[in-house]
């Protein structure tokens, strides 16, 4: 029995030791779909990578989202078929798989993510988002023959099964609030992601580190963190400080746990303090 | 009666000088027709071209979710109108990929006209520096941050400037409107460098001062900025919340029309770093009540 238990153990650890190593190798190039990734089908040009700063030399505007979240390295290229068009793919490598995952919930915006053991994909008419470990893919199909798209996304989504056999974690945040919300969640590490759901100006008044969007039909919750709840009480004193005579919202109502304000698209804005936890609501519609 | 005469057209000339805008806003469902009308209420393009002129024309292209590029319509109308006032050259100082022309219905009507027009290539996303294309600024009289700029010769070469932006959410700047739309007549070097080298990392306040600096090189005569259908998160490339004032708004105050085009949009001015910086720098003015301001 004993010896069994060890040579489980031993299997398992030579499984973690061969995909640890095999992880830590992997940058962006060398995950990134090539010619002849199906047959027929060529690179228009070498394969672009990039990493740190050189980020913005790939991104027009918006670089700067992603190395909010924590990015490692990028790899890009386009795939060209004589018949079947060209496809324009991005390899992003972030630095955990929280920062993948959240730059991938926040680039599918409303859409509907198939989740499995593998990579969770979002997919439209001609794009592909897909979020496997610390990789976030984007693949552009608009030049693809229509004929040739499910093809072409089916056979990257099995690249990336292939290249990154990792098991996707979820921030623990996500957790808390995954059976009800896997559909429309946003998971974000910073105000500039906050800013993609609503702009509060050039300030950061909720001093932003981790939160959750989770979209409802008539408003979105924000699920703000902290690291405990005196973190986030002095937080909230100074969100209160920013909400009072500002007149960005003209309407507002609130002291110590708790306040409610309208902004000038008459759009209603709650807030309550709990625990280590700021819980914002923002209605859609003003 | 003579008298009474030239005192009538005397007075008449002055109320119309007077009553020349400093912001036309035009609302409505035809950008197109629109951006004819703001034009139009500033006294017509003939205000800012004159016949046998080169006109150098900036476009917020290149990007493709909608309510995050100038819509073509606005493109199309201003140059219909500045080929009318008789300029011999129209010149895109970025390439607009023939792509975002098949965005509009128009396309096709004003195909050869389009085809008349011509751009500068290389300026492409990400431009790197060339001697045939770009010159090197070192400093701009009056710029407190910027330096070093690599900007599009042409620029300096045009006889009139023409900025088409589309006023929309930013992530780093939070409304990317006239102003802004200036970072692209530079090289991505110049422009990595307004992320990189103030006190921090994309630092709001370096920002908005190196575009505000930007605006110092070369003053805009004619701004037409699409408010019709606009992201207000997710900047600049979207997708995000689109608001729709359906507005085309014109004039010549950077400044002003940002601050204009910011409210449209729900932004406050306020919270626009670049509006201040460029109030400072005397681009224009941010008061719209000093201002002369023409709705329709």
């Amino acid at each position: 029995m004993l010896k069994s238990f060890s040579m489980a153990v031993a299997i398992q650890l030579a499984i973690l030791l061969f995909l640890v190593p095999a992880l830590q190798g992997q940058t962006a190039i060398s995950v990134l779909p090539g010619a002849g990734f199906l047959p027929g089908w060529e690179a228009s040009y070498d394969a672009v990578a990039y990493e740190g700063d050189d980020l913005f030399f790939l991104i027009n505007g918006g670089a700067d989202l992603y190395m909010e979240y924590g990015f490692a390295d990028v790899a890009a290229v386009e795939l060209k078929h004589p018949d079947k068009g060209s496809v324009y793919v991005e390899m992003y490598r972030m630095d955990s798989d929280s920062a993948a995952f959240g730059i991938f919930s926040l680039r599918k915006g409303g859409l509907s993510v198939e989740v499995n053991p593998g990579p969770w994909v979002v997919y439209g008419e001609d794009f592909l988002h897909l979020w496997q470990g610390p990789f976030y893919m984007s693949v552009s199909g608009g030049r693809l023959e229509k004929s040739a798209r499910l093809q072409v996304f089916l056979t990257l989504i099995g690249h990336l099964t292939e290249k990154v056999p990792a098991e996707n974690k979820l921030p623990a945040l996500y957790e808390e609030y995954r059976q009800a919300e896997a559909n429309s969640a946003a998971y974000l590490m910073g105000p500039l992601a906050l800013s993609n759901i609503y702009s509060f100006g050039h300030e950061n008044p909720f001093r932003v580190s981790e939160g959750l969007v989770l979209e409802r039909d008539i408003d979105r919750e924000i699920i703000l963190t902290y690291a405990d709840a005196s973190t986030a009480s002095g937080i909230f004193n100074g969100v209160l400080h920013f909400f009072t005579d500002n007149a960005r919202f003209p309407q507002f109502e609130g002291s110590g746990r708790s306040f409610a304000a309208v902004d000038r698209q008459g759009k209603l804005i709650e807030a309550t303090l709990s625990g280590n936890k700021i819980l914002l609501a923002i209605e859609k519609q003003g | 009666m003579k008298i009474f005469l030239f005192v009538v057209l005397g007075l008449s000339l002055g109320l119309a000088n007077a009553q020349t805008p400093d912001i036309a806003s035009v609302k409505g469902e035809d950008v197109f027709a629109q951006t004819l009308r703001a034009v139009e209420l500033l006294g017509g393009m003939q205000q800012f071209v004159e016949p046998g002129q080169k006109v150098g024309i900036l476009v917020n292209s290149a990007f493709r979710e909608k309510g995050a590029y100038t819509d073509p319509d606005v493109v199309i109308a201003t140059i219909r109108m500045v080929f009318e006032a008789g300029a011999s050259d129209i010149v895109f100082l970025q390439p607009i990929d023939p792509e975002y022309w098949t965005r509009s219905s128009l396309e096709p009507e004003y195909r050869d006209m389009i085809a008349r027009t011509r751009e500068i290539k290389e300026n492409k996303f990400p431009a790197v520096f060339s001697e045939e294309v770009f010159v090197k600024v070192p400093s701009v009289e009056g710029a407190v941050s910027v330096k070093d700029l690599e900007l599009v010769k042409e620029l300096f070469e045009v006889d009139v400037f023409i900025n088409l932006p589309i006023a929309k959410h930013h992530g780093t700047t939070v409304l990317t409107n006239s102003m802004k739309n200036l970072m692209g007549l530079n090289t991505r070097t110049s422009n990595v460098k307004f992320h990189l080298d103030g006190p921090a990392r994309n630092d709001p306040e370096f920002i908005a001062q190196c575009i505000a600096d930007l605006n110092l090189v070369r003053k805009v005569d004619l701004i037409i900025s699409d408010v019709s259908h606009v992201i207000v998160t997710g900047g600049p490339g979207g997708p995000g919340e689109i608001v729709s004032p359906l507005r085309v708004v014109a004039g010549t105050d950077p400044v002003a029309i940002d601050t204009y085009c910011a409210q449209q949009i729900g932004f406050l001015p306020e919270d626009v770093l670049t509006i201040e910086k460029g109030y400072q720098h005397k681009l224009g003015e941010k008061d719209l009540s000093k201002l002369i301001i023409v709705e329709e």
